[in-house]
């Protein structure tokens, strides 16, 4: 038997080896992926840098593109027209939340109700809605409203879809089974078919963040007199691609941040059947 | 006949609930009598006139036809351009660890990233012309065909590659004849994805860059409050974006009639 103290250190240096490993694994898998990125912005800089002064407004560099950003957080305030997209972008995407998982599941519940809706859900599914921004502008102005409305209608129809298909998904052994034993519709509905959705809805979600960022980056290109297409729009008559660039780059790691954070929350909420769901995103099987 | 009336129940619903909801915006649309509410036949009448140059308000030089084909050649170029990369990076990645290492953080960067938000550089780089169109609409399809066909080569079961190995064959060999043939499918499915996303990019090209094609038209019926116009555009590139992917679908039978089970409903 071990005295307390031999324990305590030995747990220590098993968990000081668990950390060494998890370095060791991160540092063996991402070593490559360091050095890439590493390199491509050591290339960015050495290029811009030996450019001719006639040609560098076309090539700023890394260090100049940074600089013009703080610059423009500063004077130009983009982070006063970030968060002025940010609030109708999150509105309208949790208002297509409210909206389509209800949607999805009353489709997928019912087969007359998915006949009588799904010719709507799938035609806006395919329609290019940023050919139908321009409309939406003179429904909705250029405010707080037409952007919430852009964000909703570019990422409802992803979430309707999914959790749609999550909810005609659930086995009918489990359904079968479970009324064998005297389970009313509503007890299966909660226990079995909207557990079984959810990853799917998760997926749902996802995709559909995506698409509300990409339509509220079209709408903010579209209105080039408020926000973020103002701010582009000064830079690109200014002709400093440095401020085009960075602003993009600001948009594109927001983009990805959002993104990011849906996912996680997906891994939080639905650990289980993650392979299937995120092969389904890829949309091949 | 059976088929026909199989055909009748299974749809009967749909074109009830369509006509339904096609009348009551017609209805609402004539109730209200305001110019930024058109009804659907109005929008159709405007999108049939579109085809004529005098149809569209300013007389731009092409009338729709003219704007969609200008519109879809680079969208055709882009599109063979990013199939041609997009492929052989993909299976680069699937065979290579290395290589996928070294490129996975840009092209799972912009693979999520909106990558309309890079369009203004593109026109700061390449000006209002083809070759910012090409390279937008490359930028839109060109990723999801990497990630699947990566996805694809990656996937290739390890047992058919050792068992080809065991007998000798060449590395070469092992890419053409089993690595590429399994991805097949998955290829097929970023073809289908990447063109969607394609006529995304066309339209976003188009929409921003409103000097010419369909993004004059567009600004032009906006100019003349014309509602209707916005619309029948719309219309007029759904119309087209669905017929392309119903090629690449068939296309997608054709080549690859296995495994299409559970790929239908993503993007």
């Amino acid at each position: 038997m071990e005295s307390p103290g031999t324990t305590l250190i030995s747990q220590r240096s098993s968990w000081d080896q668990t950390v060494g490993t998890w370095v060791k694994a991160f540092w063996n898998e991402n070593t490559l992926r360091l050095l890439a990125v590493g390199s491509a912005i050591v290339g960015w800089w050495t290029v811009s840098s030996l450019m001719p002064v006639d040609y560098s407004v076309f090539l700023p560099g890394p260090q100049r593109v940074f600089a013009t950003i703080v610059e423009a957080f500063q004077t130009e305030a983009l982070g006063e027209a970030l968060l002025g997209a940010l609030f109708p972008m999150l509105t309208g995407y949790f208002l297509a939340i409210a909206v389509g998982i209800p949607l999805g599941i009353l489709m997928g519940v019912s087969r007359n109700m998915e006949r009588c809706i799904d010719p709507y859900v799938n035609g806006l599914y395919v329609a290019p809605l940023s050919a139908i921004i321009p409309a939406m502008i003179f429904w909705f102005g250029v405010g707080f409203q037409m952007r919430a409305t852009v964000a909703f209608s570019f990422s409802v129809f992803f979430i309707t879809i999914n959790t749609l298909q999550g909810t005609k998904q659930t086995p009918s052994d489990f359904v079968e089974l479970a009324r064998s034993f005297g389970a009313s519709r509503l007890y299966i509905f909660r226990r079995i078919v909207i557990p079984y959705a959810i990853p799917y809805i998760m997926v749902g979600l996802r995709l559909a963040m995506g698409r509300a960022i990409v339509g509220i980056v079209i709408a903010e290109l579209l209105i080039s007199v408020t926000g973020i297409g103002e701010i582009i729009s000064t830079y690109s008559s200014a002709f400093r691609l440095d401020g085009v660039l960075g602003v993009a780059l600001v948009i594109m790691t927001g983009g990805i941040v959002l993104t990011g954070l849906v996912q996680w929350l997906e891994n939080v909420v639905a650990p289980w059947k993650k392979k299937e769901a995120a092969f389904e995103e890829q949309g091949s099987n | 006949m059976k088929t026909l009336k199989a055909f009748w129940d299974e749809n009967k619903l749909r074109f009830i609930s369509l006509i339904l909801g096609l009348g009551v915006w017609e209805i609402a649309s004539r109730l209200s009598s305001s110019p930024i509410m058109p009804g659907p036949q109005r929008v159709l009448t405007t999108l049939v006139y579109a085809f004529r140059p005098e149809g569209i308000p300013n007389d731009p030089e092409q009338a729709l036809g003219g704007a969609l084909l200008s519109a879809f050649v680079p969208m055709f170029v882009a599109y063979v351009l990013s199939i041609i990369t997009g492929v052989s990076l993909g299976i680069l990645m699937g065979i290579s660890r290395k290589s996928e290492r070294l490129l996975d953080p840009f092209i799972n960067a912009l693979y999520v990233a909106p990558i309309s938000a890079l369009v203004p550089v593109m026109i700061f780089w390449f000006g209002l012309g083809f070759t910012a169109r090409v390279l937008i609409i490359y930028l839109f399809t060109v990723f999801v065909i990497i990630v699947n066909t990566m996805q694809g080569a990656k996937h290739t079961p390890s047992d058919y590659v050792e068992l080809a190995r065991s007998f000798g064959a060449s590395h070469p060999y092992i890419i053409s004849h089993i690595v590429i043939p399994h991805a097949i499918p998955y290829i097929m499915v970023g073809l289908r994805l990447g063109i969607g996303r394609a006529v995304r990019g066309v339209v976003v090209s188009e929409l921003v860059i409103s000097v010419t094609g369909i993004g004059i038209i567009v600004s032009n019926y906006s100019a003349f409050f014309r509602i209707d116009g916005i619309l029948a555009v719309a219309v007029a590139i759904m119309l087209v974006g669905m017929v392309l992917s119903g090629l690449v679908l068939w296309l997608e039978n054709v080549i690859a009639p296995w495994k299409r089970r559970g790929t239908a409903f993503q993007e």
